[in-house]
């Protein structure tokens, strides 16, 4: 293969999109680097993205593990049996870890959602460099259909422009209420577990790498949830000092004069046993 | 290459369904279609509303699947439980030439196989 | 709990895709500043500040120069312990998505930042 970086200059290139179309004319295999908030790769083979990894959605890799679908121990078996890493996927299915048709369904789940992470957010730079492995189970996707699911994605989200770059950058937290019997009843569970994961701390982004789903589905769930009134934006004022040494728990809905007195600050802790971490409910 | 589009082919070989679709329940994302799926997009949404409504309204249970019959055809909507949120196996059958129970048993042995 | 040291550990959180908490703690364990919320602080001050010690001690023994960092890398996330000074650490927890280039960008300044606030101690 001759083909490198610096054979042909791609001078139509003035934005992502525009570089992606030029590598489709040229039927190039590369990866595209992406530097930004968040920055990413992106594969593409023979002119089609296979794949795109970013800090902003989570990977293929991630997914797996995260679910609980392969094993850390599957999961080692089968890098250390091909070291190059361009038959992961491959292994993979050949291992009956992962149905073929699942990891291709993975595999391009992975993809949209790292497009439409890497479209909220304006890129600092880009190059081309050599193509490198990457985990892919998919025939490669055209960047005008890419385009058309992330504009989709966007659509679906909000009305007016940067609205979803603002949702992806709140901090949710649930409503005290929705803790309560019978207003979170009737969701259904995807719903509970975004719910159960809006402690003011993370974004969409966080939540999704915490349950191991895509960053838009988990927004399309907080949309759905705010709309609902079960979650609000977590907004750090000033004024409610106290709050910044609150450690998630939801307090009192409104700063009222009753809220601090009834806020603790720290757990409960008893001399004598204070060194063992408190149990994740999910671990 | 893609074995989503191999799986998907071999459902139109049942007599009476002129196409299927592969969506996320969630996302909206076409994993995957064949045939004549006109109609894919709009099963999304319907199953969302079936499934958000139905749970509203006291159901209990999870969806499987959301029939539509217009005087020539069935939209039928097979939601696919799995790890991970459901997908939608969306398919467009025939009235003339079959009924909807062998076309919802044949969907069902094919989806078993989608994913494998 | 100072508060602006606590504010720059939670623009951490914000400055950088895929930080979850972080601890800033003593070199012998002790917690000065949390932005915790599943971890425990002061669980995870002692760890890092004997991790460290520990990780001093192996870069020593390997020749492997200044000890600049500890990480401990899990399947779906990291815990990240560097030095701030000689007599204080600083742990941070993050998922499997982090965002890697930001944080080396990020912890030079902030180590830094930490510093002139405990210096202030005495």
């Amino acid at each position: 293969m001759t083909q490198s970086g610096t054979e042909e200059p791609l001078a139509d290139s003035r934005n992502v999109p525009a570089l992606l179309s030029a590598l489709r004319d040229r039927a190039r295999s590369c990866t595209v680097l992406v530097t930004g908030t968040p920055g990413g790769s992106i594969h593409v083979r023979d002119g089609l993205v296979v794949a795109m990894e970013t800090p902003g959605a989570p990977g293929i890799e991630g997914l797996l593990l995260r679910s609980g679908r392969i094993s850390e121990e599957a999961w080692s078996a089968v890098r250390a049996s091909d070291t190059t890493h361009e038959h992961l996927a491959a292994e993979l299915v050949a291992r009956g870890l992962v149905g073929a048709g699942e990891l291709e369904v993975i595999s391009l789940g992975a993809l949209f959602d790292a497009a439409f992470a890497l479209s909220l957010a304006v890129p600092d730079s880009w190059e081309v460099a050599d193509p490198v492995p990457a985990l892919h189970r998919n025939a490669g996707v055209t960047p005008e259909r890419l385009l058309d699911e992330v504009s989709r994605r966007i659509n679906l989200l909000a009305g007016e422009p940067g609205s979803v770059a603002a949702l992806a950058r709140t901090r949710v937290r649930s409503v005290s209420a929705a803790g309560l019997p019978g207003t979170a009843a009737g969701l259904p569970a995807r719903h509970q577990e975004v719910l159960a994961h809006a402690d003011g701390r993370g974004t969409a982004r966080d939540i999704a790498f915490a349950l191991g789903r895509g960053l838009f589905a988990v927004m399309m769930d907080l949309r759905h949830l705010l709309d609902r009134g079960l979650v609000q934006p977590h907004l750090p004022s000033a004024e409610n000092r106290p709050s910044t040494a609150a450690r998630g728990a939801p307090s009192a809905p409104l700063a009222g004069a009753s809220a601090a007195p009834r806020s603790v600050p720290l757990p409960r802790r008893e001399p004598g046993r204070n060194s063992a971490p408190e149990l994740r409910p999910h671990d | 290459m893609s074995s989503l589009d191999t799986a998907l082919d071999r459902v139109l070989t049942a007599p009476g369904i002129s196409g299927a679709m592969l969506l996320d329940a969630v996302t909206g994302l076409t994993y995957a279609e064949s045939g004549e799926v006109s109609g894919g997009r709009d099963s999304c949404e319907i199953a969302e509303i079936a499934r958000t409504r139905l749970n509203r309204a006291g159901a209990s249970g999870e969806l499987e699947s959301v029939v539509v019959t217009t005087s020539t055809r069935h939209l039928v909507t097979l939601q696919l439980a799995r790890r991970g949120d459901p997908l939608l196996l969306c398919a467009t059958v025939d009235r003339e030439r079959t009924n909807l129970t062998w076309a919802l048993r044949e969907l069902h042995r094919h989806a078993d196989e989608l994913l494998a | 709990m100072s508060d602006p040291v606590t504010d720059l550990l939670i623009a951490l959180r914000d400055n950088v895709m895929g930080v979850t908490e972080s601890t800033l703690a003593t070199s012998d364990g002790l917690v000065v500043a949390s932005d915790a919320n599943k971890t425990h602080p002061e669980s995870m001050a002692a760890l890092a500040a004997a991790g460290l010690a520990l990780g001093n001690r192996l870069a020593d023994h390997g020749g492997a120069g200044h000890l600049r960092e500890i990480t401990a890398r899990g399947s779906t996330g990291h815990v990240i312990v560097t030095a701030v000074g000689d007599r204080a650490l600083l742990a941070v927890v993050a998922d499997d998505g982090l965002d890697e280039a930001a944080f080396r960008r990020e912890i030079p300044a902030l180590t830094a930042e930490l510093r002139r606030h405990l210096d202030k101690d005495v």
